[in-house]
């Protein structure tokens, strides 16, 4: 479950940054782009909400309001005031020059329904109305006299009379010359043609300004709607779809580049699952043989070129970018497969398995590993076959006549071979599988692990079942084994016990008679004989219940990293005074070196024991025993060597239980001294070997270095 | 008045043994031959230590100990056959203050005994005050202004060598010193010839002194192939 949020997360994450990447790409080209034709005043206005305080509509009312005037100079009506959603009349000295009565009366009074916006133009003068309030747009609400322009903030500035130049009619440059009374905006908020602006205009007329004493309205409506079924809109509503358009555009840009950085940002802040996806995919890709890469490779070069020169065209584009997707992951591989791209190739696989390479590998991915090769190199063949074959039909059916029935049949047998080839694949593949499983199964069993068999419907089913009933045989057998093994040893503690207590009874009436006093001396002879063997039987019991849970594999053992130099000094030193009641010299020969061993110290310890005390037994008395420890193919090898006092008898395994180096028995000995110190070294993970050449006997303890070095001692640390 | 001992085996003639090498001490001695009785008469009597077989009819030694235990506190030796460690640390673990294996040498169950008794009748209890400055291991109480080793409360003597080491060994209970440490602090010389001989002759020395068998130490141990260390008891 966590797992798979977490694969989930990682191809997430991928897939953020790859749209992400795409989307800031796409739509980062288009604001480009657009920002070239797309002023920011011109986004602001889009956003506006009112079409009418917007930099286009006031350039159209401008161009309304030149186009009215230029049709005084001229006479004729422009095209470009046939909008209806832009309403205008003409007014001159009281007659209406141009436009319908009814409309001029109810834009002179603002009236006229479904518009809002009202232009009034007389002696030079705008005033502007609004939802019914007179706009301010002079700023300071005061108009004062212009030369020869009228001038709005924010609206285009016409210039009138070098307009009228052009047209080549005037060459009079005068100032339009308002009246003073018209300078009041209030007094003028009623432009109803009347009178008084038919005198003012009669009165200026001498200064031959040809739009003297006209009055113009525009009124634009406030929702403009589209009066032509032309997909091209023009005019007022022309401005609306326009502003909507740039509206649209901008959000819908914005929004996907907005979302592909978001996408980018959320990709970096998942950057772990990313970077372990792109592992994951760069593990499988790694798996690819090259060839078929650099197959696909080349396959897509084509159209990623063609799709690219296309990109415009939005399947091209598509096309474009999954390529490139596909690219990312190309250079994916190359990171994360530096190095060994060469290595995974249908070539090296070839060369490898020609080599015999991959020895180590499963036996199942050995074989199969051959035989997809052997199977790919078949069908290679088969399709250079087939182009031969079609050759040879064509070739035939141009150059012979009748039936091709010999590229027909040379088909028709390929198809055959090819479907038995096939056929027999997947027989192949299914036992391949089952050698595999089978060669687990069998090495489970060896583990004494157990494991599924395989299912009855394939093909090794039966073999598999078998090894499953060995295994279990096996395991019965080693269950019945540890049970007897435990048996032994309850034995052997219930023997020890029941010999130890009378053992008890003996040793502490033994000691009482010993300490009586009124004993004559030939029974206190008889007492100290049988405290001695008491005493002995006592070592005896003790030593044969060591030897019997150390051969059963019942010791428990401490492991500790020792020094195999220092446990023989310290055994030589603990043994000290028997040594020096021996009479025997010893010669001790030990490296001044740690000799790193990983043993229990305390087994180690009564081994040596046991070997210095069966050389202080069985040495030729005044002789010299000879103790060394060596370094040896990372062994350390510990000898103790002495010349023994009976000759050896030939041929006898010293450290066998009860097997001493006389026959009589007539010494202190139990016999176990070797026994034990097998036993012990075999539970050390070491070698006790016992050699005799004449009369030299040699115990040889081998144990295995412990390669991690002991800590420096402090004293050599110093 | 003697201190008395109760001794506890379903063996009659083990029970017999001791209480005669007991009273050639000069202790009293009760006797009981399973757990049952046991229990009884340490109840009842004012018994000063208890030698407790495990292995009993009715109830065994462990149990008995358990039951024991519950009302009264006194030093308890636990006698057994079984002679592992394992069987050891059971035995401590249930509350004994000493654990003798069978066939114990007469002297040393003695000896133990004795121990045992002059803790508890001289020092009171085990976890009783003590002075200040005094490290205590066990049977051990050591001085170190003064240098003195008490055990067992009885200050014992120690040559300058011996108790060179001894101090090194208390104020690092558990510690395990390499010889040539040993002898670099105690001699205050660089390790010499030899050096394992020497500390292993004062090593024996100490033992012979402080420990109730010798030849199975209890405090001064050797740890094999590593060094030496005093035992955190």
């Amino acid at each position: 479950m966590d797992t798979k949020w977490k694969k989930s997360k990682g191809v997430l994450s991928v897939l953020f940054l790859l749209v992400g990447l795409t989307l800031m790409v796409i739509f980062g080209g288009l604001t480009i782009l657009y920002a070239g034709y797309l002023s920011p005043r011109e986004v602001v206005d889009a956003f506006r909400g009112d079409y009418q305080d917007t930099r286009q509509f006031r350039r159209e009312i401008s161009y309304a309001l030149r186009t009215a005037l230029e049709t005084q100079v001229s006479g004729e009506v422009s095209s470009a005031l046939d909008d209806q959603n832009l309403c205008w009349g003409m007014w001159k000295n009281g007659s209406v020059l141009y436009g319908d009565l009814s409309d001029m009366q109810a834009m002179s009074r603002h009236e006229k329904a479904g518009y809002n916006f009202y232009l009034q133009y007389q002696n030079g003068k705008v005033t502007i109305w609004k939802d019914g309030e007179e706009v301010d747009i002079y700023g300071d609400g005061v108009f004062r006299e212009q030369w020869d322009q009228w001038e709005l903030p924010g609206y285009e500035n016409l210039d009138l009379f070098s307009y009228l130049g052009w047209i080549g009619d005037s060459e009079s440059k005068h100032p339009i010359r308002t009246t003073t009374a018209a300078a009041d905006p209030v007094s003028s908020a009623t432009p109803v043609p009347d009178e008084t602006t038919t005198d003012e205009n009669a009165a200026q007329s001498d200064t031959e300004n040809p739009w003297e004493g006209v009055t113009i309205y525009l009124a634009a409506a406030e929702t403009p709607i589209p009066y032509t079924n032309s997909s091209y809109y023009s005019g007022l509503y022309g401005i609306v779809e326009n502003l909507r358009f740039t509206r649209e555009a901008v959000c819908l840009v914005g929004g996907c580049l907005l979302l592909g950085v978001a996408l980018v940002v959320w990709a970096i802040l998942w950057r772990r699952w990313l970077v372990l996806a792109f592992q994951a995919a760069g593990k499988v890709t790694g798996k690819v043989w090259l060839e078929v890469k650099l197959a696909v490779l080349a396959a897509l070069a084509g159209p990623l070129v063609l799709s690219i020169a296309y990109a415009s065209e939005p399947v091209f584009l598509t096309f474009a970018i999954g390529i490139s997707w596909l690219l990312i992951f190309y250079l994916n591989d190359l990171i994360c497969n530096r190095g060994k791209l060469c290595r995974v190739s249908f070539c090296a696989c070839l060369a490898g398995i020609l080599r015999g390479d991959g020895l180590e590998l499963p036996l199942q991915k050995k074989l199969l590993r051959g035989a997809v090769a052997a199977y790919v190199a078949a069908l290679v063949l088969a399709a250079g076959a087939a182009v031969l074959d079609m050759q040879f039909f064509l070739y035939w059916m141009r150059c012979q006549s009748g039936l091709p029935w010999l590229p027909l049949l040379i088909g028709v047998f390929g198809l055959v071979l090819l479907a038995l080839l096939f056929r027999h694949w997947k027989d192949e593949k299914a036992l391949i599988e089952d050698l595999g499983t089978l060669s687990r199964q069998v090495e489970e069993a060896r583990q004494g692990r157990e494991a599924q068999p395989l299912d009855s419907v394939r093909p090794l089913a039966p073999l598999s079942q078998g090894v499953a009933e060995m295994g279990d045989g096996l395991q019965q057998a080693v269950e019945e084994r540890t049970r007897s093994e435990r048996m032994k040893v309850e034995l052997i503690t219930n023997v020890s016990h029941d010999l130890k207590t009378p053992l008890t009874s003996i040793l502490s009436y033994a000691e009482l008679l010993r300490e009586e006093e009124a004993l004559p001396d030939h029974v206190r002879d008889y007492v100290q004989i049988l405290n001695d063997k008491a005493q002995r039987l006592k070592t005896m019991v003790q030593e044969v219940f060591d030897v019997s849970k150390a051969a059963s594999g019942n010791l428990k053992l401490q492991w500790e990293e020792l020094d195999l130099s220092k446990l023989l000094r310290q055994t030589l030193a603990d043994q000290a005074d028997p040594i020096a009641e021996s009479g025997l010299q010893f010669r001790v020969d030990l490296p001044e070196t740690p000799v790193p061993v990983r043993a229990d110290g305390d087994r180690l310890y009564r081994v040596f024991q046991n070997l210095i005390h069966n050389a202080l037994q069985y040495a030729l008395p005044g002789s010299r025993v000879y103790v060394r420890l060596t370094e040896e193919e990372g062994r350390a090898v510990a000898r103790v060597q002495n010349t023994s006092k009976e000759e050896l008898p030939h041929g006898v395994d010293f450290t066998e239980r009860f097997v001493r180096g006389d026959e009589s028995r007539t010494d202190g000995g139990s016999g176990l001294g070797l026994a034990i110190a097998l036993s012990f070294t075999q539970a050390c993970g070491g070698e006790l070997t016992v050699r005799t050449d004449a009369d030299l006997f040699t115990a040889q303890v081998t144990l295995p270095l412990n390669t991690a070095q002991l800590p420096a001692s402090p004293d050599s640390a110093d | 008045m003697e201190p008395c001992v109760l001794v506890v085996d379903d063996d009659r003639e083990i029970v017999h043994a001791i209480a005669l090498l007991l009273e050639k001490e000069g202790y009293q001695v009760l006797k009981a031959y399973n757990g049952l009785e046991a229990v009884e008469l340490a109840m009842g009597r004012s018994v000063q230590l208890i030698l407790l077989d495990v292995m009993m009819p009715k109830l065994d030694g462990l149990s008995a100990l358990m039951k024991i235990r519950e009302k009264r506190n006194l030093p308890v030796i636990v006698l057994s056959a079984k002679s592992e460690d394992s069987d050891k640390i059971l035995g401590l673990s249930m509350g004994a203050d000493d654990y003798v294996a069978k066939p114990y040498n007469p002297q040393e169950l003695v000896a133990r005994v004795r121990s045992q008794l002059r803790r508890y009748t001289l020092l009171g209890d085990v976890h009783s005050e003590h002075r200040e400055g005094e490290i205590v291991n066990g049977r051990l109480t050591y001085r170190p202004e003064s240098m003195e080793l008490l055990v067992d409360g009885e200050e014992v003597h120690l040559t300058a060598t011996e108790r060179k080491i001894v101090d090194l060994f208390l104020r690092n209970l558990g510690r395990v010193f390499p010889a040539e440490e040993i002898y670099r602090r105690v001699w205050e010389d660089e390790a010499a010839y030899a050096t394992e001989n020497t500390v292993m002759v004062h090593i024996r020395h100490i033992r012979e002194k402080i420990e109730l068998n010798p030849k199975e130490p209890e405090y001064v141990k050797v740890v094999w192939g590593i060094g030496y260390k005093m035992e955190k008891k």
